[in-house]
Protein backbone atom coordinates (compact mmCIF):
# COMPACT_ATOMS: atom_id res chain seq x y z
CA UNK A 1 0.00 0.00 0.00
CA UNK A 2 1.41 3.02 -1.16
CA UNK A 3 0.48 5.96 1.26
CA UNK A 4 3.16 8.24 0.09
CA UNK A 5 0.72 8.75 -3.51
CA UNK A 6 -2.33 10.05 -1.12
CA UNK A 7 -2.51 12.56 1.61
CA UNK A 8 -3.61 11.07 5.42
CA UNK A 9 -6.94 10.83 4.94
CA UNK A 10 -7.05 9.30 1.87
CA UNK A 11 -4.43 6.45 3.12
CA UNK A 12 -6.43 6.14 6.62
CA UNK A 13 -9.78 5.50 4.54
CA UNK A 14 -7.74 2.83 2.26
CA UNK A 15 -6.22 1.37 5.15
CA UNK A 16 -9.64 0.76 6.91
CA UNK A 17 -11.29 -0.75 3.95
CA UNK A 18 -8.31 -3.36 4.07
CA UNK A 19 -8.74 -4.18 7.51
CA UNK A 20 -11.83 -4.82 7.86
CA UNK A 21 -11.79 -6.65 4.24
CA UNK A 22 -9.61 -8.85 6.12
CA UNK A 23 -10.09 -11.43 9.13
CA UNK A 24 -6.57 -12.63 9.66
CA UNK A 25 -5.04 -10.74 12.38
CA UNK A 26 -1.59 -11.27 11.43
CA UNK A 27 -1.97 -10.02 7.82
CA UNK A 28 -4.04 -6.65 9.32
CA UNK A 29 -1.31 -5.89 11.88
CA UNK A 30 1.73 -6.38 9.19
CA UNK A 31 -0.48 -3.48 6.79
CA UNK A 32 -0.82 -1.43 9.36
CA UNK A 33 2.96 -1.63 10.82
CA UNK A 34 3.59 -1.15 7.06
CA UNK A 35 1.46 1.77 6.69
CA UNK A 36 2.62 3.30 10.03
CA UNK A 37 6.03 3.22 9.09
CA UNK A 38 5.85 4.59 5.58
CA UNK A 39 3.67 7.33 6.39
CA UNK A 40 5.22 8.38 9.43
CA UNK A 41 9.01 7.65 7.36
CA UNK A 42 9.95 5.34 10.33
CA UNK A 43 13.02 3.06 10.59
CA UNK A 44 11.24 1.04 13.00
CA UNK A 45 7.35 0.10 13.39
CA UNK A 46 6.34 -2.78 15.78
CA UNK A 47 2.46 -3.60 16.90
CA UNK A 48 2.61 -5.32 20.06
CA UNK A 49 -1.05 -7.19 21.40
CA UNK A 50 -1.80 -7.82 24.94
CA UNK A 51 -1.63 -11.23 25.95
CA UNK A 52 -3.79 -11.39 28.95
CA UNK A 53 -2.73 -15.02 30.37
CA UNK A 54 0.83 -13.72 30.80
CA UNK A 55 0.13 -9.91 31.30
CA UNK A 56 2.71 -9.49 28.88
CA UNK A 57 2.93 -7.43 25.43
CA UNK A 58 3.91 -9.81 22.77
CA UNK A 59 5.00 -8.15 18.95
CA UNK A 60 2.92 -9.24 16.62
CA UNK A 61 4.16 -7.52 13.20
CA UNK A 62 7.43 -5.58 12.92
CA UNK A 63 9.09 -3.54 10.50
CA UNK A 64 12.69 -2.64 10.50
CA UNK A 65 15.39 -4.94 11.76
CA UNK A 66 14.10 -6.28 15.09
CA UNK A 67 14.42 -9.75 16.53
CA UNK A 68 11.64 -12.01 15.57
CA UNK A 69 9.87 -12.39 18.56
CA UNK A 70 9.31 -9.26 21.50
CA UNK A 71 7.92 -10.08 25.04
CA UNK A 72 7.33 -7.27 27.40
CA UNK A 73 5.78 -7.50 31.05
CA UNK A 74 2.80 -4.74 30.92
CA UNK A 75 4.99 -2.28 33.22
CA UNK A 76 6.57 0.67 33.16
CA UNK A 77 9.87 -0.63 32.70
CA UNK A 78 9.43 -0.16 28.68
CA UNK A 79 8.07 2.73 26.86
CA UNK A 80 5.82 0.24 25.15
CA UNK A 81 4.79 -1.21 28.84
CA UNK A 82 4.43 2.78 29.97
CA UNK A 83 1.77 3.10 27.00
CA UNK A 84 -0.35 -0.01 28.32
CA UNK A 85 -0.03 0.68 31.80
CA UNK A 86 -0.91 4.16 31.77
CA UNK A 87 -2.94 4.38 28.11
CA UNK A 88 -1.29 7.48 27.43
CA UNK A 89 -0.03 8.53 23.63
CA UNK A 90 3.33 10.22 23.17
CA UNK A 91 6.44 11.36 21.94
CA UNK A 92 10.38 10.83 23.04
CA UNK A 93 12.50 12.74 21.49
CA UNK A 94 15.48 11.52 22.60
CA UNK A 95 15.11 7.79 24.19
CA UNK A 96 19.08 8.22 25.70
CA UNK A 97 18.08 12.09 27.33
CA UNK A 98 16.53 12.67 30.54
CA UNK A 99 12.44 11.10 30.01
CA UNK A 100 11.32 12.55 33.88
CA UNK A 101 10.23 15.68 31.62
CA UNK A 102 7.55 13.51 30.26
CA UNK A 103 6.65 11.69 33.20
CA UNK A 104 8.83 9.88 35.77
CA UNK A 105 7.86 6.34 35.45
CA UNK A 106 9.30 6.45 32.05
CA UNK A 107 11.79 3.95 31.46
CA UNK A 108 14.10 3.27 28.09
CA UNK A 109 15.40 -0.27 27.80
CA UNK A 110 18.56 0.30 26.25
CA UNK A 111 19.61 -3.38 26.34
CA UNK A 112 17.64 -4.24 23.21
CA UNK A 113 19.29 -1.57 21.40
CA UNK A 114 22.43 -3.87 22.31
CA UNK A 115 21.35 -6.92 21.43
CA UNK A 116 19.85 -5.71 18.01
CA UNK A 117 22.84 -3.50 17.30
CA UNK A 118 20.70 -0.51 16.88
CA UNK A 119 20.33 3.17 18.15
CA UNK A 120 16.95 4.41 19.29
CA UNK A 121 16.68 8.32 19.20
CA UNK A 122 12.73 9.56 18.78
CA UNK A 123 9.95 7.00 19.49
CA UNK A 124 6.24 7.13 19.14
CA UNK A 125 4.06 4.62 21.11
CA UNK A 126 0.11 4.97 21.24
CA UNK A 127 -2.49 2.32 22.64
CA UNK A 128 -5.01 0.50 20.46
CA UNK A 129 -8.19 0.27 22.18
CA UNK A 130 -11.83 -0.95 21.67
CA UNK A 131 -14.27 0.04 23.77
CA UNK A 132 -12.39 1.36 26.69
CA UNK A 133 -10.03 -1.76 26.52
CA UNK A 134 -6.08 -1.12 25.61
CA UNK A 135 -5.91 -4.20 23.15
CA UNK A 136 -2.26 -3.17 21.99
CA UNK A 137 0.45 -0.89 21.01
CA UNK A 138 1.78 1.01 18.76
CA UNK A 139 5.74 2.02 18.69
CA UNK A 140 7.29 3.44 15.78
CA UNK A 141 11.42 4.57 16.23
CA UNK A 142 13.80 7.00 14.10
CA UNK A 143 11.80 9.36 11.95
CA UNK A 144 14.06 9.26 8.85
CA UNK A 145 13.91 12.78 7.47
CA UNK A 146 13.55 14.41 10.79
CA UNK A 147 12.39 13.53 14.86
CA UNK A 148 8.67 12.95 15.10
CA UNK A 149 6.42 15.95 16.15
CA UNK A 150 3.01 16.00 18.20
CA UNK A 151 1.35 16.38 14.71
CA UNK A 152 2.92 13.10 13.84
CA UNK A 153 1.17 11.68 16.84
CA UNK A 154 -1.66 12.52 15.21
CA UNK A 155 -1.34 10.38 12.44
CA UNK A 156 -0.32 7.85 14.66
CA UNK A 157 -3.94 7.76 17.20
CA UNK A 158 -5.98 8.10 14.27
CA UNK A 159 -4.43 4.36 12.60
CA UNK A 160 -4.50 3.25 16.51
CA UNK A 161 -8.60 3.88 16.46
CA UNK A 162 -9.47 1.64 13.55
CA UNK A 163 -6.41 -1.01 14.70
CA UNK A 164 -8.75 -1.50 18.12
CA UNK A 165 -11.82 -2.20 16.00
CA UNK A 166 -10.06 -4.34 13.09
CA UNK A 167 -8.51 -6.23 16.09
CA UNK A 168 -11.89 -6.89 17.77
CA UNK A 169 -13.29 -7.70 14.13
CA UNK A 170 -10.74 -10.55 13.31
CA UNK A 171 -10.36 -11.69 16.64
CA UNK A 172 -14.04 -12.64 16.12
CA UNK A 173 -13.36 -14.91 12.89
CA UNK A 174 -10.27 -15.87 14.88
CA UNK A 175 -12.06 -16.99 17.95
CA UNK A 176 -14.63 -18.66 15.22
CA UNK A 177 -11.97 -20.71 13.26
CA UNK A 178 -10.08 -21.88 16.56
CA UNK A 179 -13.50 -23.01 18.09
CA UNK A 180 -14.29 -25.89 15.46
CA UNK A 181 -10.78 -26.92 15.94
CA UNK A 182 -11.00 -26.83 19.11
CA UNK A 183 -13.98 -28.44 19.02
CA UNK A 184 -12.59 -31.76 16.42
CA UNK A 185 -9.71 -31.68 18.55
CA UNK A 186 -11.80 -32.14 21.66
CA UNK A 187 -13.97 -35.32 20.33
CA UNK A 188 -10.14 -36.94 19.13
CA UNK A 189 -9.06 -36.23 22.94
CA UNK A 190 -12.81 -37.70 24.19
CA UNK A 191 -11.93 -40.88 22.33
CA UNK A 192 -8.67 -41.17 23.36
CA UNK A 193 -9.22 -40.18 27.17
CA UNK A 194 -12.26 -42.77 27.18
CA UNK A 195 -9.71 -46.06 26.16
CA UNK A 196 -7.43 -45.23 28.19
CA UNK A 197 -9.53 -45.04 31.38
CA UNK A 198 -11.97 -47.43 30.22
CA UNK A 199 -8.78 -49.94 30.19
CA UNK A 200 -7.70 -50.37 33.77
CA UNK A 201 -11.78 -50.36 34.44
CA UNK A 202 -11.90 -53.35 32.20
CA UNK A 203 -9.10 -55.21 33.17
CA UNK A 204 -9.89 -54.72 36.88
CA UNK A 205 -13.29 -56.38 36.51
CA UNK A 206 -12.15 -59.18 33.85
CA UNK A 207 -9.64 -60.25 36.56
CA UNK A 208 -12.45 -60.12 39.70
CA UNK A 209 -14.74 -61.97 37.15
CA UNK A 210 -11.88 -64.90 36.89
CA UNK A 211 -11.70 -64.62 40.24
CA UNK A 212 -15.17 -65.51 40.24
CA UNK A 213 -15.97 -68.04 37.73
CA UNK A 214 -12.66 -69.86 38.02
CA UNK A 215 -12.10 -70.76 42.22
CA UNK A 216 -10.15 -73.91 41.23
CA UNK A 217 -6.95 -71.95 40.23
CA UNK A 218 -5.93 -70.85 44.00
CA UNK A 219 -2.37 -70.12 42.98
CA UNK A 220 -3.76 -66.78 40.74
CA UNK A 221 -5.79 -65.08 43.49
CA UNK A 222 -2.66 -63.43 44.91
CA UNK A 223 -1.26 -62.50 41.61
CA UNK A 224 -4.43 -61.41 40.49
CA UNK A 225 -5.80 -59.49 43.88
CA UNK A 226 -2.30 -57.81 43.45
CA UNK A 227 -2.40 -56.84 39.58
CA UNK A 228 -6.30 -55.42 40.49
CA UNK A 229 -5.31 -53.06 43.56
CA UNK A 230 -2.18 -51.67 40.72
CA UNK A 231 -4.77 -51.16 37.83
CA UNK A 232 -7.05 -49.21 40.16
CA UNK A 233 -3.81 -46.85 41.22
CA UNK A 234 -3.04 -46.50 37.65
CA UNK A 235 -6.46 -45.46 37.11
CA UNK A 236 -6.12 -42.59 40.21
CA UNK A 237 -2.83 -41.67 38.99
CA UNK A 238 -4.17 -41.30 35.04
CA UNK A 239 -7.60 -39.08 36.26
CA UNK A 240 -5.30 -37.11 38.33
CA UNK A 241 -2.85 -36.27 34.91
CA UNK A 242 -5.81 -35.22 33.43
CA UNK A 243 -7.28 -33.27 35.28
CA UNK A 244 -3.94 -31.56 35.35
CA UNK A 245 -3.82 -31.63 31.78
CA UNK A 246 -7.37 -30.00 31.40
CA UNK A 247 -6.15 -27.27 33.66
CA UNK A 248 -3.08 -26.99 31.28
CA UNK A 249 -5.15 -26.75 28.22
CA UNK A 250 -7.85 -24.23 29.59
CA UNK A 251 -4.51 -21.77 29.53
CA UNK A 252 -5.41 -20.12 33.06
CA UNK A 253 -2.13 -19.92 34.88
CA UNK A 254 -1.91 -22.43 37.12
CA UNK A 255 -0.42 -20.21 39.86
CA UNK A 256 0.65 -16.85 39.92
CA UNK A 257 2.53 -15.34 36.84
CA UNK A 258 5.64 -13.73 37.99
CA UNK A 259 9.38 -13.47 37.73
CA UNK A 260 11.24 -16.80 39.17
CA UNK A 261 14.45 -17.54 39.64
CA UNK A 262 14.57 -20.84 37.53
CA UNK A 263 18.34 -21.99 39.69
CA UNK A 264 16.58 -21.77 42.77
CA UNK A 265 13.44 -23.09 41.53
CA UNK A 266 15.22 -26.71 39.71
CA UNK A 267 17.88 -26.75 42.76
CA UNK A 268 14.36 -27.83 45.03
CA UNK A 269 13.01 -30.65 42.33
CA UNK A 270 16.57 -31.83 42.42
CA UNK A 271 16.65 -32.19 46.06
CA UNK A 272 13.51 -34.26 45.91
CA UNK A 273 14.80 -36.26 43.27
CA UNK A 274 18.25 -36.93 44.54
CA UNK A 275 16.53 -39.43 47.23
CA UNK A 276 14.93 -41.18 44.49
CA UNK A 277 17.87 -41.55 42.28
CA UNK A 278 19.94 -42.63 45.43
CA UNK A 279 17.50 -45.14 46.02
CA UNK A 280 18.18 -47.02 42.58
CA UNK A 281 21.37 -46.32 42.46
CA UNK A 282 21.88 -43.82 40.14
CA UNK A 283 24.24 -40.74 39.85
CA UNK A 284 22.65 -37.28 40.13
CA UNK A 285 24.65 -33.84 39.55
CA UNK A 286 23.75 -29.94 38.67
CA UNK A 287 26.33 -28.12 37.29
CA UNK A 288 24.96 -23.90 37.28
CA UNK A 289 26.65 -21.29 35.40
CA UNK A 290 25.34 -18.54 37.12
CA UNK A 291 23.39 -18.27 40.41
CA UNK A 292 20.63 -16.60 39.62
CA UNK A 293 18.55 -16.92 35.96
CA UNK A 294 15.18 -15.09 36.28
CA UNK A 295 12.25 -15.54 34.08
CA UNK A 296 8.76 -14.58 33.91
CA UNK A 297 6.88 -18.09 34.58
CA UNK A 298 3.86 -19.32 36.19
CA UNK A 299 5.20 -21.10 39.75
CA UNK A 300 3.13 -23.90 39.64
CA UNK A 301 3.63 -24.55 35.88
CA UNK A 302 7.17 -24.40 36.14
CA UNK A 303 7.10 -26.80 39.10
CA UNK A 304 5.08 -29.23 36.68
CA UNK A 305 7.67 -28.83 33.75
CA UNK A 306 10.50 -29.54 36.59
CA UNK A 307 9.10 -32.30 38.16
CA UNK A 308 8.00 -34.49 34.78
CA UNK A 309 11.12 -33.76 33.12
CA UNK A 310 13.51 -34.23 36.00
CA UNK A 311 11.20 -37.36 37.48
CA UNK A 312 11.33 -38.78 33.78
CA UNK A 313 14.89 -39.04 33.62
CA UNK A 314 15.04 -40.72 36.66
CA UNK A 315 12.22 -43.04 36.24
CA UNK A 316 13.02 -44.03 32.75
CA UNK A 317 17.29 -44.92 34.34
CA UNK A 318 17.62 -48.13 35.22
CA UNK A 319 21.36 -47.40 36.04
CA UNK A 320 24.19 -44.54 35.26
CA UNK A 321 23.16 -41.01 35.75
CA UNK A 322 20.62 -38.04 35.27
CA UNK A 323 22.54 -34.87 35.02
CA UNK A 324 20.79 -30.99 35.42
CA UNK A 325 22.32 -28.14 33.74
CA UNK A 326 21.50 -24.89 34.08
CA UNK A 327 22.90 -21.80 31.97
CA UNK A 328 22.45 -18.52 29.73
CA UNK A 329 22.58 -18.68 25.79
CA UNK A 330 21.65 -15.21 24.60
CA UNK A 331 18.40 -13.97 25.38
CA UNK A 332 17.53 -17.28 27.02
CA UNK A 333 17.76 -19.62 30.41
CA UNK A 334 18.90 -22.98 29.40
CA UNK A 335 17.61 -25.99 31.46
CA UNK A 336 19.49 -28.93 30.16
CA UNK A 337 18.29 -32.81 31.56
CA UNK A 338 20.25 -35.50 30.45
CA UNK A 339 20.18 -39.44 31.40
CA UNK A 340 21.90 -42.60 30.17
CA UNK A 341 18.01 -44.23 30.82
CA UNK A 342 15.66 -45.77 27.97
CA UNK A 343 16.03 -43.37 25.22
CA UNK A 344 13.22 -43.07 23.02
CA UNK A 345 13.16 -45.06 19.51
CA UNK A 346 13.24 -42.60 16.54
CA UNK A 347 10.07 -43.59 15.66
CA UNK A 348 8.26 -42.25 18.49
CA UNK A 349 10.15 -38.87 18.98
CA UNK A 350 7.65 -36.78 16.86
CA UNK A 351 4.92 -37.88 18.68
CA UNK A 352 6.14 -38.07 22.34
CA UNK A 353 4.43 -34.42 23.30
CA UNK A 354 0.86 -36.09 21.91
CA UNK A 355 -1.52 -36.82 24.51
CA UNK A 356 -1.94 -40.14 26.19
CA UNK A 357 1.44 -41.31 23.68
CA UNK A 358 4.27 -42.82 25.42
CA UNK A 359 7.02 -44.45 23.48
CA UNK A 360 6.66 -48.24 22.47
CA UNK A 361 9.61 -49.12 24.52
CA UNK A 362 8.22 -47.29 27.74
CA UNK A 363 5.08 -49.19 26.94
CA UNK A 364 6.47 -52.23 26.96
CA UNK A 365 8.94 -52.10 30.11
CA UNK A 366 7.36 -52.24 33.37
CA UNK A 367 7.30 -48.23 34.21
CA UNK A 368 4.18 -46.85 35.14
CA UNK A 369 2.90 -43.81 33.05
CA UNK A 370 -0.10 -42.12 31.65
CA UNK A 371 1.27 -40.50 28.74
CA UNK A 372 -0.01 -37.30 29.66
CA UNK A 373 2.55 -34.99 30.83
CA UNK A 374 5.06 -34.27 28.51
CA UNK A 375 2.04 -33.03 26.83
CA UNK A 376 0.72 -30.22 29.49
CA UNK A 377 5.02 -29.48 29.95
CA UNK A 378 5.59 -28.39 26.31
CA UNK A 379 2.11 -26.68 26.05
CA UNK A 380 2.73 -23.96 29.22
CA UNK A 381 6.88 -24.04 28.20
CA UNK A 382 5.63 -22.84 24.80
CA UNK A 383 3.12 -20.36 26.39
CA UNK A 384 5.68 -18.59 27.67
CA UNK A 385 7.57 -17.90 24.80
CA UNK A 386 9.85 -20.63 25.34
CA UNK A 387 10.37 -23.77 23.56
CA UNK A 388 11.46 -27.75 24.32
CA UNK A 389 14.01 -29.71 22.67
CA UNK A 390 14.63 -33.69 23.29
CA UNK A 391 17.44 -35.39 21.52
CA UNK A 392 17.33 -38.78 22.07
CA UNK A 393 19.31 -42.45 21.40
CA UNK A 394 17.12 -45.79 22.19
CA UNK A 395 18.90 -47.92 25.46
CA UNK A 396 21.35 -45.01 25.03
CA UNK A 397 19.23 -42.08 26.99
CA UNK A 398 18.02 -38.78 26.35
CA UNK A 399 18.85 -35.07 26.75
CA UNK A 400 15.41 -32.12 27.16
CA UNK A 401 16.42 -28.91 26.85
CA UNK A 402 13.92 -26.11 28.24
CA UNK A 403 14.76 -22.99 26.70
CA UNK A 404 13.23 -20.09 28.33
CA UNK A 405 13.06 -16.40 27.38
CA UNK A 406 15.34 -14.75 30.48
CA UNK A 407 13.54 -11.50 32.40
CA UNK A 408 15.41 -8.52 31.52
CA UNK A 409 17.45 -7.17 34.54
CA UNK A 410 15.91 -3.82 33.78
CA UNK A 411 12.67 -4.86 34.44
CA UNK A 412 13.15 -6.48 38.02
CA UNK A 413 12.09 -4.06 40.55
CA UNK B 1 -6.63 -77.17 15.24
CA UNK B 2 -4.08 -78.77 17.65
CA UNK B 3 -4.41 -82.03 19.27
CA UNK B 4 -8.27 -82.17 19.52
CA UNK B 5 -8.50 -78.69 20.26
CA UNK B 6 -9.24 -75.12 18.64
CA UNK B 7 -6.72 -72.75 18.96
CA UNK B 8 -7.69 -68.99 19.36
CA UNK B 9 -5.25 -66.29 18.90
CA UNK B 10 -5.24 -63.20 21.31
CA UNK B 11 -3.77 -59.55 20.07
CA UNK B 12 -4.38 -57.19 23.17
CA UNK B 13 -1.52 -54.77 23.98
CA UNK B 14 -3.03 -55.23 27.80
CA UNK B 15 -1.04 -57.80 30.15
CA UNK B 16 -3.85 -58.43 32.08
CA UNK B 17 -6.42 -58.17 29.27
CA UNK B 18 -4.15 -61.45 27.44
CA UNK B 19 -3.98 -63.03 31.04
CA UNK B 20 -7.73 -63.25 31.70
CA UNK B 21 -8.47 -64.42 28.14
CA UNK B 22 -5.51 -66.84 28.57
CA UNK B 23 -7.54 -68.34 31.59
CA UNK B 24 -10.65 -68.33 30.27
CA UNK B 25 -9.49 -70.19 26.80
CA UNK B 26 -7.45 -72.83 29.05
CA UNK B 27 -10.29 -73.38 31.73
CA UNK B 28 -12.70 -74.18 28.92
CA UNK B 29 -10.87 -76.49 26.67
CA UNK B 30 -9.43 -74.03 23.78
CA UNK B 31 -5.87 -73.01 23.04
CA UNK B 32 -4.76 -69.81 23.59
CA UNK B 33 -2.26 -67.92 21.54
CA UNK B 34 -0.61 -64.81 22.92
CA UNK B 35 0.50 -61.36 20.85
CA UNK B 36 0.98 -57.78 22.29
CA UNK B 37 0.93 -55.62 18.90
CA UNK B 38 -0.45 -56.34 15.63
CA UNK B 39 2.96 -56.59 14.45
CA UNK B 40 3.52 -59.86 16.57
CA UNK B 41 -0.07 -60.74 16.04
CA UNK B 42 0.55 -61.04 12.52
CA UNK B 43 3.79 -63.05 12.75
CA UNK B 44 2.10 -65.65 15.79
CA UNK B 45 -1.24 -65.92 13.02
CA UNK B 46 1.04 -67.01 9.95
CA UNK B 47 3.16 -69.23 12.19
CA UNK B 48 0.45 -71.08 13.92
CA UNK B 49 -2.58 -70.85 11.88
CA UNK B 50 -5.44 -70.58 14.66
CA UNK B 51 -9.14 -71.17 14.10
CA UNK B 52 -10.22 -67.82 15.30
CA UNK B 53 -8.86 -64.75 16.47
CA UNK B 54 -9.75 -61.94 18.71
CA UNK B 55 -7.57 -58.74 18.46
CA UNK B 56 -8.33 -55.61 20.23
CA UNK B 57 -8.96 -52.49 17.91
CA UNK B 58 -6.49 -50.00 19.48
CA UNK B 59 -2.94 -50.71 20.35
CA UNK B 60 0.36 -49.34 19.17
CA UNK B 61 -1.91 -47.07 17.51
CA UNK B 62 -5.27 -45.94 16.84
CA UNK B 63 -5.93 -48.47 13.87
CA UNK B 64 -4.00 -51.21 15.07
CA UNK B 65 -6.83 -53.50 15.13
CA UNK B 66 -8.66 -52.89 11.85
CA UNK B 67 -5.30 -53.04 10.00
CA UNK B 68 -5.01 -56.39 11.48
CA UNK B 69 -8.29 -57.56 10.22
CA UNK B 70 -7.70 -56.03 6.50
CA UNK B 71 -4.07 -57.63 6.55
CA UNK B 72 -5.78 -61.18 7.02
CA UNK B 73 -8.59 -60.85 5.12
CA UNK B 74 -6.29 -60.63 1.92
CA UNK B 75 -5.69 -63.91 2.60
CA UNK B 76 -8.07 -65.15 4.44
CA UNK B 77 -11.81 -64.60 4.19
CA UNK B 78 -13.22 -67.35 6.41
CA UNK B 79 -11.48 -67.45 9.72
CA UNK B 80 -13.95 -65.67 12.10
CA UNK B 81 -12.34 -62.49 13.74
CA UNK B 82 -13.58 -60.65 16.89
CA UNK B 83 -12.47 -57.34 17.78
CA UNK B 84 -12.41 -56.11 21.07
CA UNK B 85 -13.21 -52.51 21.80
CA UNK B 86 -13.22 -49.57 25.12
CA UNK B 87 -15.07 -46.56 23.12
CA UNK B 88 -17.74 -47.69 23.49
CA UNK B 89 -21.01 -49.33 20.89
CA UNK B 90 -22.19 -45.32 19.56
CA UNK B 91 -18.56 -44.67 18.89
CA UNK B 92 -17.37 -47.73 17.46
CA UNK B 93 -20.23 -47.94 15.00
CA UNK B 94 -18.00 -45.95 13.12
CA UNK B 95 -16.42 -49.16 11.85
CA UNK B 96 -18.10 -51.03 8.50
CA UNK B 97 -18.33 -54.28 10.23
CA UNK B 98 -18.59 -55.75 6.51
CA UNK B 99 -15.86 -53.32 5.12
CA UNK B 100 -12.84 -54.58 7.60
CA UNK B 101 -14.53 -58.24 7.05
CA UNK B 102 -14.83 -58.80 11.09
CA UNK B 103 -17.51 -61.03 12.90
CA UNK B 104 -18.19 -58.80 15.34
CA UNK B 105 -17.20 -56.39 18.13
CA UNK B 106 -16.74 -57.49 21.48
CA UNK B 107 -17.31 -54.23 24.33
CA UNK B 108 -14.64 -54.98 27.26
CA UNK B 109 -14.68 -55.60 29.58
CA UNK B 110 -15.68 -59.07 27.71
CA UNK B 111 -18.24 -61.41 28.94
CA UNK B 112 -17.22 -64.55 30.35
CA UNK B 113 -20.35 -65.97 29.01
CA UNK B 114 -21.06 -64.18 26.04
CA UNK B 115 -17.32 -64.87 25.03
CA UNK B 116 -17.58 -68.70 25.56
CA UNK B 117 -20.99 -68.78 23.16
CA UNK B 118 -19.62 -66.75 20.42
CA UNK B 119 -16.76 -69.37 20.42
CA UNK B 120 -19.07 -72.48 20.39
CA UNK B 121 -21.07 -70.73 17.72
CA UNK B 122 -18.22 -69.84 15.35
CA UNK B 123 -16.24 -72.80 15.81
CA UNK B 124 -18.43 -75.72 16.96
Amino acid sequence: MECTRLNNNECLIELYDQMLGDTDISSVLRVVADVACANLKAERATVYLVDESTNELQSAAVIGNVPCSIRLPIKESSLAGYCAVTGRSFVVPDAYGDLSVIDERLHFDRSWDKKTKFRTRDVMCTPAMFKGKIMGVIQVLNGKDRSFQESDLNVLKNISHMVGYALYHAKIYDDLATMKKLEMEKARFMQIMVHELKSPVAASKMMTDILKNYKNKPEKMVSLTGRIADRLDQMSQLIRDILELASVKSGVPLGDVSELNIVAETQEHYKVCCDQAKQKGLEMSMEVAEKELFVRFDSQGLSLVLSNIIGNAVKYTGEGSVKIKLSRQDEWAVIEVSDTGIGIPEADIPKLFGEFYRASNARKSNIPGSGVGLAGVKNIIERFGGRLELQSRENEGSIFSVYLPLYSDTWRS
Amino acid sequence: MQDGKYVVLCIDDDADIRECLQIILEENDYIPVLAESAEEGYRVYEETKPDLIIVDMMMEIADAGTDFTKKVREHNKNIPIYMLSSVGAGLSMNIDYNEIGLTGILQKPIDNDLLLSLLTASLK
